[in-house]
């Protein structure tokens, strides 16, 4: 009964994250959406256009998230190796909770065959790697990491990093927590750069 | 007191378990959705929370989406001011980057992380919790 305090859509919206982590993106339909919410498929209706719009609210949600990461990251007193080592931790913690989510960035490039998600992954994606991107080259500026590696390099190395930990964990079982894992391969790449 | 933490990093969990402990009874939870069931059936049992601590960036329900409905719960439950819960957001986020307008006037007090132990305690002794 509690869900029904729960907005409607939002519950729409943490389902078809759900269908999509289990079973991808090409099993999203109105009719698993209803199943899964133990509802008519017509009732989707009342609440979106159609599944198209289920899908850029999916996204929109995820790119919200990023968003906050940023602004907290951006808002930290503290230097900019740090701050890259914050920006990997809250992106692990969030994934460590809600692993289902992070079938949405690796479905980046189905994502970016429908128009109507194009824009909004697109711009998150570069969004993410643009601020990430901005931090290594300020670091390297203020000279708290040397440049044996490139800002771009970098950033590649680190992202990898946290993508193929998460490709990882679709596959096999860890007996570790993807922070535990990604932060301790991240802090090892820091260190290594470190001034 | 009953005491309901909603946090999605271990490590604050365990931090504010072992904070609010000497409270009362503290139930710990990851998710906004789990947040707004236990709040809901904590009520259905007669055994509400007297204080939730809710983080704003939560998998599946934010802060914010939690706060609304948990409010919502004690409004269909025609709770008087005494018998709500009093609610702390809390987020990695400064004051300026909490957004005031979507949790309206809905919260108690706000607070940011790095939780400061003393801050926290004259929190609850300005809501009248200790």
């Amino acid at each position: 009964m509690s869900d029904s305090f729960i907005s409607r859509k939002d519950r729409i919206i943490a389902s078809a994250i759900e269908i999509i982590s289990e079973s991808g993106l090409a099993s999203l339909s109105t009719k698993s959406l209803a199943m899964k919410e133990n509802m008519s498929e017509t009732l989707i209706y009342k609440y979106f256009g159609g599944i198209n719009e289920v899908l850029i609210e999916v996204v929109e949600y995820f790119a919200r998230f990023d968003r906050s990461i940023i602004r907290t990251v951006q808002g930290k007193d503290v230097s900019n190796v740090e701050k890259i080592h914050e920006f990997f931790d809250t992106y692990a913690i969030y994934y460590d909770n809600y692993i289902e989510i992070s079938a949405i960035v690796l479905n980046y490039e189905e994502l970016l065959h429908n128009t109507g998600t194009r824009e909004i992954i697109g711009a998150c994606i570069e969004e993410r790697n643009r601020f990430l991107l901005q931090l290594i080259q300020n670091a390297m500026s203020d000279r708290e990491i040397h440049s044996t590696f490139s800002a771009e390099e970098l950033k590649c190395i680190l992202m990898g990093i946290l993508s193929s930990q998460l490709l990882d964990r679709r596959l096999t079982i860890h007996s570790e927590t993807l922070r535990t894992e990604v932060m301790e391969s991240i802090d090892k790449i820091l260190m290594l750069v470190k001034e | 007191m009953k005491i309901l933490v909603a946090e999605d990093d271990a490590a604050n969990r365990k931090f504010l378990t072992k904070l609010l402990a000497k409270f009362g009874d503290v139930t710990v939870v990851g998710d906004g959705f789990q947040a707004v069931k236990n709040y809901m059936q904590a009520l259905d049992d007669r055994e509400p929370y007297q204080l939730v601590c809710l983080d704003v960036m939560m998998p599946k329900l934010d802060g914010y989406k939690a706060l609304d409905a948990i409010r919502g719960i004690e409004g269909k439950y025609a709770l008087i001011a005494q018998e709500k819960a009093k609610i702390i957001m809390i987020s990695a986020l400064d004051e300026g980057g909490f957004d005031e307008e979507m949790a309206g006037n809905q919260y108690d007090c706000y607070m940011s992380k790095p939780i400061d132990i003393l801050e926290f305690e004259m929190n609850l002794k300005r809501m009248g919790m200790i």
